[in-house]
C-alpha cells in the first residue's frame, strides 16, 4: 500500500510540502496585488466603468474633458480630450455624452499638483430632475436645468484620489457633456 | 508493405493509430472542401487558415508571435485571460521552423496532433476499461471504441479542435489524465492535470476527479470495508487517513493545480496581480447575473438573446448526459464534467457549447449512450439494427457539424 522506501516517502512528502508552501505564497500575493490605481479601480474593485489606461487617471488641473467614448458612431476618433475617468452610474453608450443611469454617478481625478480652492465646472444636458454634486463626500452644489455650472470644490491634493459624485433623484437622469477641474 | 499489412492485422495499437489517422484526414478533408463551398455560396475568396481561425484564434496567433502584452489605453481586453500552455507549445513548434511557418498553420498543426493523441488514448482508455470489466482485451477485429474517435473528429463543434484554440490540447491532457488514472499511475495523472491547468483554468478541477479516482481505488482494494456496515463517513474517514499516509497520492493531488499557480506567479511579476486572468474578465462582460442559477434562468427562459437560450438548453442537455454518466458509474468523469461546466456558468452561458465539447467527458457519455446504455434501453440485439441506428445518429451528427462549420466560417454569433 505504502509507496517506496523511507527515502522515497521523505522525498514525496517534502515535494508536497514545497508545493503547499508555494501555493500559500501565491495565494498571499493574490490578496496583496502590486498594481497601479487604475488597474485596481477598473479590474479589481470595479469602481471605474471606463478603462483609462495605465497612469491615465492622473489629471492636469485645468484640462477640459468631453464625456464621450473615444470614437463616434461611425468609428471615427474624436479629436478632443475624452473623459475616461468615470466610475459607476453611467450608460455604456457615450456617443453624445455620458448619461447617468443610477442614483449615484462618479468621476475620479488624481491631481498632478496640489491646489487650494479648486473650481469644478461641468456642462450638462437633458436634466430631468434635481442633481446634487459632491466632492469627496461634501456637497458643493446642485443643478436642475441644462447649462454650465461651476462649483467651489475645496482642495486638491497631489496623487490623492479626488472623487466627484452626482446624486440624482429617483427616476431622473442627466447627460454630462464636459468637465473641468481647475 | 506486407510487414505493415501483417502489423495492421495483428497489432491493435498500430491498427488503431492507422484507423484514427484515416478518420482524422477524412474529417479535415471535409473541412477543406467546405472552404470553396462557403466561398461559392457567400461570394468570397477566403483561405482555409483565415476561415478556420476566428475570434480567440486571432488572439492566440498574436500571443504566439508577441507573447503577453499590457492592455491598450483604449482596450482593456488584455490577453492575460488566455492561459500559456498552448501558446508555449505553438511557439516551440514555430521555433522548429526557424520562426518561418505561418502561425495559423503552426497552431492548427499543434491542435490536430493533440486531438489525434487524445483520440488514441481515449480509445485505449475504453479498451483498458473493457479489460478491467470483462477480464480480456476486446477482439482486435471488433475495432472496439473506434466510434469515440469518429465523435472526437466529426461530432458537432469538433471543428474547434482543428483551429487555433486550446480545446484540442486541453482535451488531450484530460484524456491522458484519465488514462493514467485508470492505470493507477497517479503521479503522471497529476502531472497531466498540471498541464491541463496551464492550458485552461478549468484544468484545476481535475483535482476532484483524481480524488474520486483515488477513493474508488481505495474502496476496491479494501474489501474489508463494507460500506453498508461502516457507513459512508467511516469510509471517507478511513480514506483520508490512508491518503495522508500515502505520500505518492498526496503529491499527485498537489500537482493538479500546479500549471495555474505557475501562470499566476508569472502574472505577479508581469502585471502585479496573480488573479489578473480572472480580473480581466470584466472587460468582456457587460451583464452580471446570479451565478449558475440566475444565469441558467435568464438564458433558458429567453430573457437574453436567443442564441443564449439555445446555449442554456444545451447546458441542460449536457447536465442530463453527466447524470446518465453517474448512473453508468463514470463517477470521476461525470463530476469533472459538471464542475467544468459550472465554472463558466458562474458568469454567463456564452461559449458553453465549446466548453462542454472541450471538457472531453461529454464524448464518453455520448459514446456510452450510443453503444451500451442506448442499446440496452432500446433492447437492440440485432447487429444490423444497431449499425443502422448508429449510422443514422452519426449522419445527423455529421450534418450538424457541417452546418456549424459553415456558421464558423461565417463568423456567426451563434457560436460565440
Amino acid at each position: 500500500m505504502k509507496s517506496g522506501g523511507k527515502k522515497t516517502r521523505i522525498v514525496l512528502y517534502s515535494a508536497s510540502i514545497i508545493l503547499v508552501l508555494f501555493y500559500i505564497i501565491v495565494m498571499w500575493w493574490g490578496i496583496t496585488p502590486k498594481v497601479g490605481i487604475e488597474y485596481k479601480m477598473y479590474y479589481i474593485t470595479h469602481e471605474l466603468s471606463d478603462w483609462p489606461g495605465y497612469g491615465r487617471l492622473s489629471y492636469k488641473l485645468g484640462t477640459k474633458e468631453i464625456c464621450t467614448s473615444y470614437k463616434d458612431r461611425n468609428g471615427s476618433p474624436y479629436t478632443w480630450d475624452v473623459c475616461v475617468r468615470k466610475g459607476q452610474g453611467w450608460n455604456r453608450e457615450q456617443y453624445d455624452g455620458s448619461v447617468s443611469n443610477a442614483s449615484e454617478s462618479y468621476i475620479y481625478y488624481l491631481p498632478e499638483k496640489n491646489a487650494d480652492n479648486v473650481t469644478y465646472t461641468i456642462e450638462v444636458k437633458n436634466v430631468t430632475g434635481a442633481v446634487k454634486v459632491y466632492a469627496d463626500d461634501k456637497q458643493i452644489g446642485e443643478f436642475e436645468k441644462d447649462g454650465t455650472y461651476s462649483f467651489k470644490a475645496g482642495n486638491a491634493v497631489s496623487d490623492k484620489l479626488f472623487t466627484i459624485k452626482f446624486e440624482t433623484e429617483r427616476g431622473s437622469s442627466f447627460t454630462l457633456w464636459s468637465t473641468c477641474l481647475e | 508493405m506486407n510487414t505493415l499489412i501483417e502489423k495492421y492485422k495483428k497489432n491493435s495499437n498500430f491498427r488503431l493509430a492507422v484507423q484514427l489517422l484515416f478518420i482524422l484526414v477524412l474529417s479535415r478533408v471535409v473541412m477543406l472542401i467546405m472552404v470553396p463551398v462557403y466561398n461559392g455560396i457567400m461570394g468570397t475568396n477566403r483561405s482555409f487558415s483565415f476561415l478556420m481561425n476566428e475570434w480567440d484564434a486571432k488572439r492566440y496567433q498574436f500571443m504566439v508571435d508577441n507573447g503577453y502584452t499590457f492592455p491598450l489605453d483604449t482596450d482593456p481586453q488584455a490577453n492575460w485571460a488566455f492561459f500559456p500552455m498552448y501558446v508555449i507549445v505553438c511557439q516551440f513548434v514555430k521555433l522548429l521552423t526557424f520562426w518561418k511557418a505561418d502561425t495559423y498553420w503552426v497552431g492548427m498543426f499543434v491542435s490536430n496532433v493533440c486531438i489525434y493523441i487524445a483520440a488514441y488514448f481515449g480509445i485505449k482508455w475504453l479498451r483498458d476499461r473493457y479489460k478491467i470489466n470483462n477480464g480480456t482485451q476486446p477482439d482486435i477485429n471488433n475495432n472496439y471504441g473506434i466510434l469515440l474517435g469518429i465523435l472526437m473528429f466529426m461530432a458537432p463543434y469538433s471543428f474547434y479542435c482543428a483551429s487555433v484554440y486550446t480545446e484540442a490540447m486541453f482535451i488531450m491532457f484530460i484524456v491522458l489524465f484519465f488514462y493514467f488514472s485508470q492505470k493507477k499511475q497517479w503521479l503522471i495523472a497529476g502531472l497531466m492535470s498540471a498541464f491541463a491547468s496551464a492550458t485552461r483554468i478549468v484544468g484545476c478541477t481535475l483535482v476532484f476527479a483524481l480524488i474520486i479516482e483515488l477513493y474508488l481505488d481505495y474502496k476496491n482494494k479494501n474489501t474489508v470495508i463494507d460500506s453498508k456496515k461502516a457507513g459512508i463517513w467511516q469510509n471517507v474517514r478511513d480514506f483520508v487517513v490512508h491518503f495522508i499516509k500515502t505520500p505518492k497520492e498526496i503529491l499527485s493531488v498537489m500537482l493538479c493545480p500546479l500549471g495555474t499557480f505557475i501562470y499566476m506567479t508569472f502574472l505577479r511579476f508581469f502585471c502585479g496581480d496573480v488573479w489578473a486572468f480572472m480580473h480581466v474578465q470584466i472587460a468582456w462582460r457587460e451583464d452580471s447575473y446570479f451565478p449558475v442559477i440566475g444565469v441558467m434562468w435568464k438564458a433558458c427562459t429567453g430573457q437574453i438573446e436567443p442564441r443564449y437560450t439555445y446555449m442554456g438548453w444545451f447546458c441542460i442537455a449536457a447536465f442530463a448526459v453527466y447524470a446518465y454518466m453517474i448512473y453508468r458509474k463514470y463517477y470521476s468523469m461525470a463530476f469533472f464534467g459538471i464542475i467544468a461546466l459550472l465554472v463558466p456558468l458562474t458568469s454567463h452561458v456564452m461559449s458553453t457549447c465549446r466548453f462542454i465539447i472541450g471538457s472531453f467527458v461529454i464524448f464518453i457519455g455520448v459514446y456510452d449512450l450510443m453503444t451500451a446504455g442506448g442499446r440496452e434501453y432500446l433492447e437492440l440485439k440485432n447487429k444490423k439494427k444497431v449499425i443502422a441506428i448508429d449510422s443514422i445518429v452519426l449522419i445527423i451528427f455529421f450534418a450538424l457539424e457541417l452546418f456549424l462549420l459553415f456558421l464558423w466560417y461565417n463568423s456567426d454569433c451563434w457560436l460565440m
